[in-house]
């Protein structure tokens, strides 16, 4: 069982992996806390805030890689949230989407609700994440350096384990229309 | 014994006309026969999604990119991805074409796809406008029309294909 103390904030962890690419990936945040934190972490026009239906963001992030195969992609997810679409891993990795991650975050709770339990909290996310992209594709995040993740084959999956936010989750502030504008600008402009 | 695709070559031909950056889908009998083409295709990738809902995500992340995806599924598919359509497709007006099976017609009448055809016309239609051809002898030009139409109307185009009597 993971110690609750002394482990990163969801937004200390969203820095450290996109910390670990040479150049900003695109990346892709699941609806509600992932959002918010990515915005608090490292706004950038190459990131794409999704509110759409809870765990959708994997998917999401599969589309965009598959349209850019030259670049990284990152995909945020909650643990709740991937819960909700666990067969995006499976999909990915028969797609065989080398330049996509999938990074689960992962405090045991719906952050939004502040205590209420996900369905995966006894879950081994590392060891599911290495039964389906192999075990030399799935690490935690704290086992990771900028040397190392360049050599892991993708499509590639990070496990974050993460403190239980005691702050409010910011407000994203953006519109549909200025998420959607800024991004595929972002996306051609490569 | 496995359901003889109709019209599979007429539809590939037609979505490889609109020059899609990918198709995604999950199969149905009525589409198995232009998924295997566009599996096989060299022009664009097909990413085989294990649920429905998936491909919503995908073709969303392509047109988010602003590149055209285009999602092979069935009626009751589509039924499972109404969040995902309404939340990702019509929230951020993403152009991307769904071609839907739509199973349990007149000419279509398995009793398992009854209901199903009863929730697309209730469901999907109070949604987003959804125009209907007979997969055997759909128009050529019928994706690359859809696509124009979801790029003017900023909007997923939602065809459903169906048996004719």
């Amino acid at each position: 069982m993971t110690d609750l103390k002394n482990l990163p904030s969801q937004k200390d962890a969203i820095a450290a992996a996109l910390k670990l690419y040479d150049k900003r990936p695109f990346a892709v945040s699941d609806i509600g806390s992932q959002t918010a934190w990515l915005k608090a972490a490292s706004h950038d026009a190459r990131n794409l805030y999704v509110s759409g239906p809870m765990g959708l963001a994997s998917s999401v992030a599969l589309g965009v890689a598959a349209c850019r195969p030259n670049e990284q992609v990152l995909a945020l997810c909650g643990d709740g949230a991937l819960a909700m679409n666990l067969s995006s891993l499976v999909t990915i990795q028969g797609a065989r989407q080398k330049n996509l991650a999938v990074i689960v975050l992962d405090n045991g709770v719906y952050e939004y609700t502040a205590s209420v339990p996900v369905p995966t909290r006894d879950l081994d996310w590392l060891a599911l994440g290495r039964s389906i992209f192999g075990a030399g594709s799935c690490f935690n995040l704290s086992d990771l350096t900028a040397e190392k993740w360049k050599s892991i084959p993708g499509p590639r999956m990070i496990v974050a384990d993460i403190a239980r936010s005691t702050e409010k989750t910011p407000a994203l502030g953006m519109s549909p229309a200025q998420i959607r504008a800024a991004f595929l600008e972002a996306s051609k402009a490569g | 014994m496995a359901e003889q695709a109709s019209g599979g070559e007429r539809l590939y031909n037609s979505i490889a006309a609109a020059k899609p950056k990918l198709v995604t889908g999950v199969p149905d009998g009525m589409l198995a026969g232009a998924i295997m083409l566009c599996a096989q295709s060299k022009d664009f990738p097909y990413i085989a999604c294990a649920r429905e809902e998936e491909c919503i995500g995908v073709a969303s992340g392509a047109a988010m990119a602003g590149e055209r995806a285009v999602v092979l599924v069935q009626n009751a598919g589509l039924l499972n991805s109404l969040g995902a359509l309404a939340t990702m497709g019509i929230r951020y007006g993403l152009p991307f074409v769904v071609l839907t099976t739509n199973r349990g017609v007149l000419a279509d009448p398995n009793s398992y796809d009854i209901e199903k055809f009863m929730a697309f016309e209730s469901g999907v239609k109070a949604m987003t406008p959804v125009f209907s051809y007979p997969l055997a002898s759909m128009p050529e030009d019928l994706v690359p029309a859809a696509f124009k139409w979801a790029e003017a109307a900023r909007r997923p185009a939602v065809i459903a294909l169906e048996k004719s009597l």
